[in-house]
Parts: C-alpha cells; structure tokens; sequence
C-alpha cells in the first residue's frame, strides 16, 4: 500500500522532503521522519551478475535477441522458417507447411537492396559505417518513393556512392559501376535526383580524396603519396585542370610524382587503376609539364625535365 | 545598368551578349482525334513508331511528332518564326487529308540556344559562388548546371566559356544571360 496522491509519493508530513530507494526492502522512505511512503519498489537492475569471460561462448544472459538493425526499427515481425527435421516432411519428401511469403513489396525490396549493399561493400571494400549509411539512404529514398521507374541497381549504386561520400572515403562512379549492374549515366542520374531530395552534406570529391587511395593500389612508396597530394594541391589553381575530372587529376598527379621519385609506373597501369582514359592523362600531364615550376619543388624539376 | 565585381569597381565595356537559336520546339493541339494509320498511309514523309507518327518537312526543317489525341509537337526550327510555319504546314497536310483540324493552343515549349563568354571559367569558384540552383559533377559532365526558375532556364556553362542556354521562351534568353554575366565575370580565371 503506498501514500501517494495522484501518483506522486511524497511523505504526508514532509512533502518536500527528498525520498530515498532502499534496495533491499524495496522502500522508498522519507529521509525527514523515515516513514515508509512507498512500498514493493520494482528493482529494475539486473537480476544476476555477469562476468567478463565467464563462459567461453561469453552470452550474456541479460540481453535477448540480436543487435537491433537502425535500418529495421519498425520490423519486429517474425516468420517461420523452413523444415529442417524430418517432421517437416510428408512421405514424398515435399515440406508439409511452405512458407507463405506475406512480405510487402517494399519490404522485400529493401531486404534485396540490404543484400545488395552488403556485397557492393564487400566488393568495394568499405566500412560497416557506410554500409549502414547507405541503407539508410535507400530506407529514406524507398519510404519516400522520392525515385520512380529507375532501375533498382542504379539507385542503390547510387545510395552507396552518397554514403561513401559523406564519410570522407569517396568512390569515384567509375568504381561504383565497376561494381554494380548499371551503367555510370544510370547511377548518375538517379544520383542526381537523390542529393536533390535527401539531406546529405555531400561535398564534390576532389583529387586530393583519390591520390592516397590510388597510391597504395599502385604498390608506391610513401614519400611518392606526399609528393603527389601536394601537386594535387597546387595543380587546382591551374585553369585548364580546373574543370577536369578528379580522377584524371590525380591520375596525372600520380604519374608526375611516380616518374620524378624513380617509380615509375605507365600510363597504362595509372589509367587501369583509377579509371581515367590514357589520352586523358597524357593531356592533363602535358599541361602539368608546362607549369613544372608551380607544381613541383625544386628537387624534383630537373628529374622530369630529364624524363622526357 | 552598371555591372560591379566582387570589389565592387564597374565592370567597363559590358559587352551585349549575342546568342543564336538552334532548337524551338512548339507544340499545338488540333480539336479533333487523328487516324494514324490513315496519316501513315497516306502522309507524305511519314515515319510510324507504334503510339506516334514522325512527318519530317523539308522546307523548314521540321519534326513532327503526331499523336492520335490530335496533339502535334514540332521540333527543328531554327527561329520562332520558322517553329510557326512549320506548325502550320503540318497543320495543312493533315487538313489535306480530310481531317477537321483547327490551330489551338500554339505555345513555344523549349528554345536551345548558344551563346559565348570572352573568357575562360573557373568552374570550381562559380559553382562555389554561384547563389542559387547550381550543379558541378565534374566526374560525370565537364559543366557547371545553372538553374534560373523565375526566368524558367537553365544554363550550361564550360569553362571555354561557351554557354548552353534551354528555355521556355526566347525574350528571357537575354534576361538570363545579363543576369548570369556577373557570376561569370566573377568566376573569371
């Protein structure tokens, strides 16, 4: 039996007197006159303790089910699954119950475009941080049907585009597409419809973004990142690479950077790398060439001027 | 009207930009449902694509594409007047071949023209300052996309300084281009 007046327990004498949860008795008692207000207090800590490591499979017995999905907070439904035992089975060997899918299809799309995005990631090699950012994207771009009568591949390229975007690791679309089913003029567009309805802070990818990742797929020592990242830097200021794809940018950064520090690597390796065509990056390092002395340090000029 | 830059000094020699018109499509409704078949059959430069008949003319060069509705868009002419004869010639053959047709509803639906800027742009700095509707995918197409919707254009901007304007009537084609030379000038490498 508590005293308490419309739900708010509170010692009659002392009303403003703070009350204290005695665990034990599952109390809670005034702490001017000590007398009990409340009582059977449901005790919501846990009912047992749990070690680190206790148990080598280490459950912990508090917790039931697995990991809430952010992408799935509304789905709690549960389905039944296929027979495994041999009860599950007539004598012809055909499963007594099917399952009977009453899967909307928004829903059964969504769980492909989860699928979907988990191997694009795989394939892509990417973090689980943009794997959950791009379902929610494409969450937020189904819930809204925001994309209507594009190609489902497209638009999840898209999505994963986007989402490697907003965590600093950008995929150039050569290398979305490359993974995925649609052409780079599909994933563009659809793209192109997304940034317009979804709030993303997407920033326009630069070289910079690309170098130190082409780098490293080329097998080049560090000191040659550095330098590259710095011609990248500066080659920005140049009016004719201004408007170029980041990609050639850097292909062409890179080709300089290699050549100068003696690792030299060809067109045609740069170009299957990053994506950039050949011609593309010959261009692009010709006009390099002309502004050697606004591009590179004093080290390494008279090394390209050699090289050619 | 004086032009400033961004420090505010007028700009001197503000020259007229000149376009010229490449594309006007127009579009006119006849008050009557045409046979396409029967056009088909009998039209004169007649192509048939299942919902929608093509009549090229020659004389100015137009498109025309007919629908059973008796909706006729034309494409092709290279000025508003040439878009109107056109319309009307396709009009004519189609009274030509017993069909009541009337000229309802003529309206200039999209005018392309192109136009140039004497200098070479920045078009990393013009997207960044460009206050409105703006798009620069450099990965995807070497241009920046400029959006005007109170005058109803877009503009394509290379950094040669060619521009791509696509509007739905041509007296704002020099509206926006005066409105757009600031942010240009501005962006100049």
């Amino acid at each position: 039996m508590s005293r308490s007046y419309g739900n708010i327990l509170k010692c009659e004498s002392h009303p403003y007197a703070p009350l204290i949860e005695d665990h034990r008795a599952g109390d809670m008692v005034c702490t001017e006159c000590g007398l009990v207000v409340g009582d059977r207090i449901i005790d919501v800590s846990s009912e047992w303790r749990t070690f680190a490591n206790s148990e080598k499979e280490s459950t912990d017995m508090c917790r039931v089910g697995a990991a809430m999905d952010p992408n799935n907070e509304g789905d709690l439904s549960t389905s039944i699954g296929r027979a495994t035992g041999s009860a599950g089975f007539d004598e012809n060997g055909k499963p007594i119950y099917r399952t009977k899918n009453v899967e909307s299809s928004a829903d059964k799309a969504r769980r492909m475009a989860t699928r979907e995005i988990m191997e694009m990631a795989e394939r892509l090699s990417v973090d689980k941080s943009i794997v959950n950012t791009a379902q929610y994207i494409y969450s937020n771009v189904q819930k809204n049907k925001l994309i209507k009568g594009r190609s489902n591949n497209a638009i999840i390229a898209a999505c994963m585009y986007i989402a490697c975007n907003n965590e600093s690791v950008p995929r150039t679309f050569k290398e979305i597409c490359a993974v995925s089913n649609s052409s780079k003029k599909d994933i563009g567009r659809c793209f192109k419809m997304i940034k317009k309805e979804v709030e993303t802070n997407y920033t326009s990818t630069t070289p910079v973004d690309l170098v130190t990742r082409f780098c490293s797929k080329l097998n080049l020592p560090r000191p040659v990142f550095k330098l590259a990242e710095e011609i990248v830097k500066k080659a920005t200021n140049i009016e004719s690479i201004n408007g170029r794809s980041p990609t050639s940018v850097a292909s062409a950064a890179i080709y300089i950077a290699a050549e100068v520090t003696s690792n030299s690597r060809s067109f045609e390796d740069i170009s299957k790398i990053c994506g950039a065509a050949v011609t593309t990056i010959k261009q692009i390092y010709k006009t390099m060439q002309n502004n050697v002395t606004m591009l590179l340090p004093q080290e390494y000029r008279n090394a390209l001027k050699a090289s050619n | 009207m004086a032009l400033r830059d961004l420090n505010n000094n007028e700009i001197e020699n503000f020259p007229h930009l000149k376009f010229s018109i490449h594309n006007v499509v127009c579009s006119f409704g006849t008050s009557c449902y045409l046979n396409l078949r029967k056009i088909a059959l009998n039209g004169l430069n007649v192509e048939n694509k299942g919902d929608r008949l093509f009549m090229k003319l020659r004389k100015p060069t137009i498109t025309a594409t007919i629908f059973s509705s008796g909706k006729i868009t034309c494409a092709g002419g290279k000025s508003d007047d040439e878009a109107r004869i056109g319309a009307r010639r396709v009009a004519r053959q189609l009274q030509k071949l017993g069909f009541k047709v009337k000229f309802l509803d003529y309206q200039v639906v999209n005018v392309m023209s192109t136009s140039s800027v004497p200098f070479v742009i920045n078009l990393s700095k013009l997207a960044k300052q460009y206050p409105g509707d703006c798009e620069f995918n450099p990965e995807l197409s070497p241009f920046v996309f400029i959006k005007i919707n109170s005058l109803n254009t877009s503009v394509n901007v290379y950094s040669t300084g060619k521009l791509t304007i696509m509007s739905s009537n041509i007296d704002s084609i020099s509206k926006s281009l005066d409105y757009i030379y600031t942010f240009l000038y501005q962006s100049k490498s």
